[in-house]
């Protein structure tokens, strides 16, 4: 029950998750889990295909990233995204909220007596 | 009844190129192709995208010890149920139909109904444009409809379904570095000259017509004037297909019939799509977008730039210029 509780909260920060790691350069699908498994650590687990994929997609259709092909390697092109200048807005904006709510746990749930 | 089958016209076949020699994968492509809407063009977007990441997945599951075949198994079982990415996809392509089909068959219509009222009586017949136009109503709202259904069915699906993005070409090297070149393919070109001849007849004709020469000289001047305009918009819009772009470390160079531009890439400020309409009436067939840049004198100056699927490469001018503008 637990875990699936932190995924529903990860899912809900997926998109600035992937739109953060799209800040540092253009990535392409397999690029842009394999960075966030980095960043996740054990809880990579979280960030699936099926959830991947679609969301870059909804991404896309929001203007907060653009996609690009390029020759692979493998014979067939690969497909990058990258972030968009409204995509850069919205990052900065969701930052600003999740350090928002994180202010306000340390302030009431997380205070030290 | 699987509707999207009925978009896979005209080829249902799975694209064996895309074949790996790995059984798992290539059974999971299989499967997926079969789920997915849009001919082969429009299909392979999606099945290349997932082959690319199930290659990736499974080298670094061999690297880490697995066999090819387990590898490939486990990379397939993480990327989930195949209906999961054709449900989404064919979800997408809906979205993106019901859009166009508002958007042409809106526009078509519009126009179609603006020409009706400039001629009634070439559209209507002397009888019936004699009346009243709350008379014709009716009938004139029965043809919008059509057109709008009809034109917007037809040409939303031609986008939806069935057009797809020329293929990315490698950029250039040169002794400057590389170079991203951004041209049509030879197909476009073909059809570019169909277009021209066939929108400047039409064009000729109008204007033949507003001087009371040739079976147009009847339609009257509003809609021979009209018709003119928009003949010559897309005849001389056609002359986009031998536009081309070259994107250098240092500059844009834009080559078109109007002229050649140099743009250094430091000066670019900003690049804007423009919208919908400005498009539309624009000269030019594509999204037109607005290339903001400031000169050695620090005036702002703008250049138009017309883009569209069917050139090799747009897609990534499009992503390095506002790159280039956001770095700025």
């Amino acid at each position: 029950m637990a875990r699936n509780e932190n995924e529903q909260i990860y899912k809900g920060l997926l998109d600035t998750l992937v739109l953060n790691v799209l800040l540092a350069e253009p990535n392409y699908g397999f690029g842009i889990k394999e960075a966030l498994r980095e960043q996740l650590g054990d809880d990579a687990d979280v960030v699936k295909e099926a959830t991947l994929y679609p969301l870059l997609h909804r991404l896309e259709r929001k203007a907060l990233v653009l996609s690009y092909r390029q020759p692979g390697d493998r014979g067939t092109p690969r497909k990058y995204y990258k972030i968009t200048q409204a995509g850069h807005n919205y990052l900065k904006q969701q930052v600003e909220t999740w350090r928002q709510v994180s202010a306000l746990l340390d302030r009431t749930i997380f205070k030290e007596d | 009844m699987k509707l999207h089958r009925l978009t896979r016209f005209p080829k249902h076949a799975f694209p064996t190129e895309l074949d790996t020699g790995n059984t798992a994968i290539d059974q999971y492509l299989r499967d997926l192709d079969a789920g997915l809407a849009g001919s082969t063009g429009v299909r392979k977007m999606t099945l290349e995208e997932t082959r690319d990441h199930l290659l990736e997945s499974t080298d670094a599951l061999i690297a880490q010890g697995q066999s090819p075949d387990a590898a490939g198994q486990q990379a397939v079982a993480s990327f989930g149920a195949v209906e999961v990415h054709a449900k989404e996809q064919r979800q997408e392509r809906c979205k993106l139909f019901i859009t166009m089909f508002l958007r042409f068959g809106l526009t078509f219509a519009t126009l179609m109904l603006l020409m009706s009222l400039l001629s009634m009586s070439s559209f209507l017949g002397e009888e019936k444009a004699a009346r009243g136009f709350a008379e014709n109503l009716p009938t004139l709202a029965k043809t919008y409809l059509f057109n709008a259904t009809f034109f917007g069915f037809f040409m939303s699906y031609w986008f939806t379904f069935a057009f797809t993005q020329a293929k990315p070409a490698p950029v250039k090297p040169t002794e400057d570095g590389e170079v991203l070149e951004v041209y049509s393919q030879k197909g476009s070109k073909y059809a570019a000259v169909f277009l021209f001849i066939v929108m400047g007849g039409i064009s000729l004709s109008c204007l033949a017509g507003l001087f009371g020469w040739g079976y147009m000289a009847a339609s009257g001047i509003a809609l021979n004037a009209l018709l003119f305009l928009l003949g010559a918009q897309m005849a001389i819009g056609a002359s986009v297909a031998w536009d081309r772009y070259e994107l250098s470390q240092d500059a844009l160079t834009i080559r078109s019939f109007t002229g050649h531009h140099r743009v250094p890439r430091a000066a670019i400020v900003d690049l804007v799509e423009r919208s919908f309409w400005r498009s539309f009436i624009g000269v030019g067939i594509g999204k037109h977008y607005a290339l903001i840049w400031q000169d050695e004198a620090g005036q702002r100056q703008t250049v138009n730039l017309v883009l569209n699927g069917e050139m090799h490469n747009s897609d990534s001018l499009i992503a390095t210029l506002k790159a280039t503008a956001c770095d700025r």
